[in-house]
């Protein structure tokens, strides 16, 4: 605990970087990030403020009270001292008192800025960046791309419009037939085709030391966007209809997710709707720390600390621009077009490998025969 | 030596009957002589004269100025050139005023009324914000004329100085010259003569002074509406004089509200939800600022407390008072009961919280009345939502 900050002008200066949020769900957007800031504004008007203003008046001798200033010092010895000689002096100004100008601090000063948005139903870490130094860091931490955790619930057996429970159900369908063991199987190749298809896709030749240190790094990922990558997959709970999965993906919004869970139920040859996504982790922004703060906990005092704990985890080398593929000729494969249709699933199914022949085909004809039998 | 030539100087120029300077950025022209003028710029420093339409000086007159300084004719010259600097330096006094503005903060430097005004601690900026045809007047009142009696008026109303700032931010339309004293008396006699107690006006005055510069005709209106409330199937309710009063002092701004929007809300209750008479008028009665809640909102409220949390509508309409807490806290803290499993609200059964203990007050008051664990179990739970 560090010792508060009294003197809003300095809490203001140092209210500069970034910190991480946590948004519940059925809150829009914008609202919720207008609604940090006018408790910050709330708080640190309560500060402290600056003193009033003072401006310089010319006034006769006789007029000069006990509260005036004088500006000159120095000058009053040799200044006529005659009744109507006139001095400068040092009055405070009614423009600046507090009742006629307001609060000192306004929404419009603080200037927040989100990197990717969590949608109305989704819940989880935001990471937010106040200021210039924030905004800088926030566009930083975009272009690194870490990796991303979610944990989504899914409902079997049911089909609706958006993937979710708010809008109609076009299809209902049995889901007796399905196994955790059935589940677990099919994260696994999902996993498998998504990591495969982003190595792919980088362009880089696959047989160089230099593809190999990369890739034990963690480096080997795709410079443009290549739709979503999964690099893992987790079923976490498995209470029929419902299950919950966990997922670890780059450059991943949530319609994604949901789009995933409604992907595992037509594989799994039902359907399933998605009602709970959270983000639980960021990069190195955790959900469950104590400085991802809850909107009751925004004040100036907890920001700051946040603040403060965030830059050192932050560490250099995280946000650095990585030029390991500068210099390099790299082959890449068709484009994968940006339509919401087309997943790197099915573009990975798509392109064929020639002659490689994996056991991804026979699993999948395996569950359809199952299905078709239970 | 010098000093004298100075003198001598300054003598002759006053005996020439000099036009003083006109201009206060006074152009530094040396004299003949080449007599070191000390050069200072601020006006605390006598007077400069400018040696426009100077004869120049020749040595001879050096000898005429050895005459006395007390001579009459001359002090009459400097007295009157003295006056006429005078007034020209009253124009210094002015601050350069815009003659169109937004807000009143260009203008207080310059008006003794706006600054006595943010003495008593009247908001400049909330009037700014939210009255903006009253900057108009405010800017043109005078203090003895328009203010200090209105002062009068509200403490013989037994309003204490200190309140008078926060009432004129709440109204500033009481300054307004075209509002009388005699119509803010006609309405202070018509709610007398409505069985209003003095304690019940003067606390009216405090907390809602917008009702002295409403018109007397729409209250009797109004008060009218609220005193046979129509529902929704030709049905009305009907409010006792005490009950009314109570009402209005509770709740004053449903004097100003829509009374559609009031009509509808009653209409929803009905319609919708199918609260009967008795129940609608006690749920009033409770809380009046029920009926000024967006129709949206209180549908969702209701349909929180009667849905999800099971209540039914003698309950509902006993517990009004939690219609006044925000929709999300009260259905994360009914959310965390459930997880916790003690979301108990029927009075036989075991475990019962009240519905106030649950949703009136802060998180903290919540978990202490409730016994639910601390505030950290709270937030951890929060963090799942």
């Amino acid at each position: 605990m560090s010792l508060p900050v009294t003197y809003a002008p300095k809490a203001f200066r140092w209210l500069n970087g970034i910190f991480a949020v946590y948004k519940p769900a059925d809150v829009p957007h914008y609202p919720f990030v207008s609604s940090i800031v006018d408790k910050l504004v709330l708080d640190i008007n309560s500060l402290e403020q600056r003193p009033q203003k003072k401006r310089v008046v010319f006034k006769r001798q006789s007029e000069i009270e006990d509260s005036d200033h004088p500006v000159d010092e120095s000058n009053q010895s040799h200044v006529g001292q005659l009744e109507n000689t006139l001095k400068p002096v040092c009055v405070p100004d009614w423009f600046d008192h507090p009742l006629v100008q307001g609060p000192r601090f306004r929404h419009s000063d603080f200037e927040l800025l989100c990197g990717t948005t969590l949608d109305v139903k989704a819940c989880g870490v935001l990471v937010v960046g106040l200021k210039d130094l924030g905004s800088d860091l926030i566009k930083r931490f975009d272009r690194a791309k870490l990796p991303r955790k979610y944990l989504a619930h899914g409902h079997l057996g049911l089909a609706s419009l958006s993937a979710t429970g708010e809008t109609k159900i076009v299809e209902r369908s049995t889901w007796q037939h399905v196994t955790a063991d059935k589940i677990a199987r099919i994260l696994m190749h999902i996993q498998g085709t998504h990591r495969k298809a982003s190595i792919r896709q980088t362009g880089v030749d696959l047989s160089t030391q230099k593809a190999y240190e990369l890739a034990s790094e963690g480096l080997l990922k795709p410079q443009q966007y290549c739709g979503p990558i999964i690099l893992d997959l987790k079923l976490v709970e498995f209470k029929p209809p419902k299950f919950g999965i966990e997922v670890t993906c780059i450059d991943e919004a949530c319609s994604d997710i949901r789009r995933l869970i409604h992907e595992i139920g037509l594989i799994l040859k039902t359907n399933a709707i998605c009602t709970y996504v959270q983000r639980q982790q960021d990069g190195p922004f955790l959900y469950d720390d104590p400085n991802t703060l809850l909107l009751r906990q925004i004040n100036v005092q907890r920001v700051l600390e946040s603040m403060t704990y965030f830059r050192h985890v932050l560490t250099p080398g995280m946000l650095k621009r990585h030029t390991h593929f500068r210099n390099e000729t790299l082959v890449l494969p068709d484009p994968v077009s940006k339509a919401p249709t087309q997943t790197l699933l099915t573009a990975a199914s798509d392109t064929q490998d020639n002659g490689v022949t994996t056991d991804d085909d026979t699993l999948l004809e395996e569950l359809s025969e199952t299905s078709v039998g239970g | 030596m010098a000093q004298r030539a100075i003198a001598r100087f300054g003598l002759s120029l006053i005996r020439r009957n000099l036009k003083p300077a006109t201009s206060y950025n006074v152009c530094k022209k040396r004299s003949l002589h080449n007599t070191p003028t000390t050069v200072d710029n601020s006006l605390t420093k006598s007077y400069s004269y400018s040696t426009e339409g100077n004869n120049p000086t020749s040595g001879s007159e050096e000898s005429a100025s050895d005459e006395p300084f007390g001579n009459d004719e001359v002090i009459n010259d400097f007295m009157k050139f003295d006056e006429e600097l005078k007034e020209k330096l009253k124009t210094l006094d002015s601050v350069s005023i815009p003659r169109k503005s937004d807000s009143l903060a260009d203008y207080v430097n310059s008006s003794k009324v706006l600054q006595t005004l943010v003495m008593f601690g009247v908001e400049l900026y909330t009037i700014e914000k939210q009255f903006k045809e009253a900057l108009d007047f405010l800017v043109k009142l005078d203090l003895n004329r328009d203010v200090v009696p209105k002062l009068q008026f509200l403490k013989k109303n037994k309003l204490t100085p200190q309140e008078f700032g926060a009432t004129v931010t709440k109204n500033p339309h009481i300054l307004d010259p075209q509002n009388k004293i005699e119509d803010f008396e006609e309405m202070i006699e018509y709610l007398r003569s409505k069985k209003f107690t003095s304690k019940q006006i003067a606390s009216l005055l405090v907390r809602y002074p917008k009702f002295l510069t409403l018109s007397v005709p729409k209250i009797d209106g109004i008060l009218g509406f609220y005193q046979k409330l129509p529902t929704n199937f030709a049905n009305t309710i009907y409010f006792s004089g005490n009950q009314l009063r109570s009402l209005i002092i509770r709740c004053p701004s449903l004097l100003t509200a829509d009374l559609e929007a009031v009509f509808l809300n009653i209409k929803l209750l009905e319609q919708s939800f199918g609260f009967s008479l008795p129940q609608i008028k006690n749920m009033v009665t409770i809380y009046p600022n029920l009926l000024l809640l967006e129709m949206k909102e209180l549908e969702l409220r209701c349909r929180l407390f009667l849905f999800e949390m099971e209540l039914t509508k003698e309950e509902l309409s006993q517990a009004a008072l939690v219609f006044n807490n925000r929709r999300k806290r009260t259905e994360t803290r009914h959310y965390y009961l459930k997880s916790l499993g003690r979301n108990q609200y029927k009075p036989d059964q075991k475990g019962y919280l009240s519905m106030l203990d649950v949703v009136v007050g802060t998180d903290e008051e919540f978990c202490e009345k409730c016994k639910v664990g601390t505030i950290e179990d709270y937030e951890r739970f929060l963090k799942t939502i």
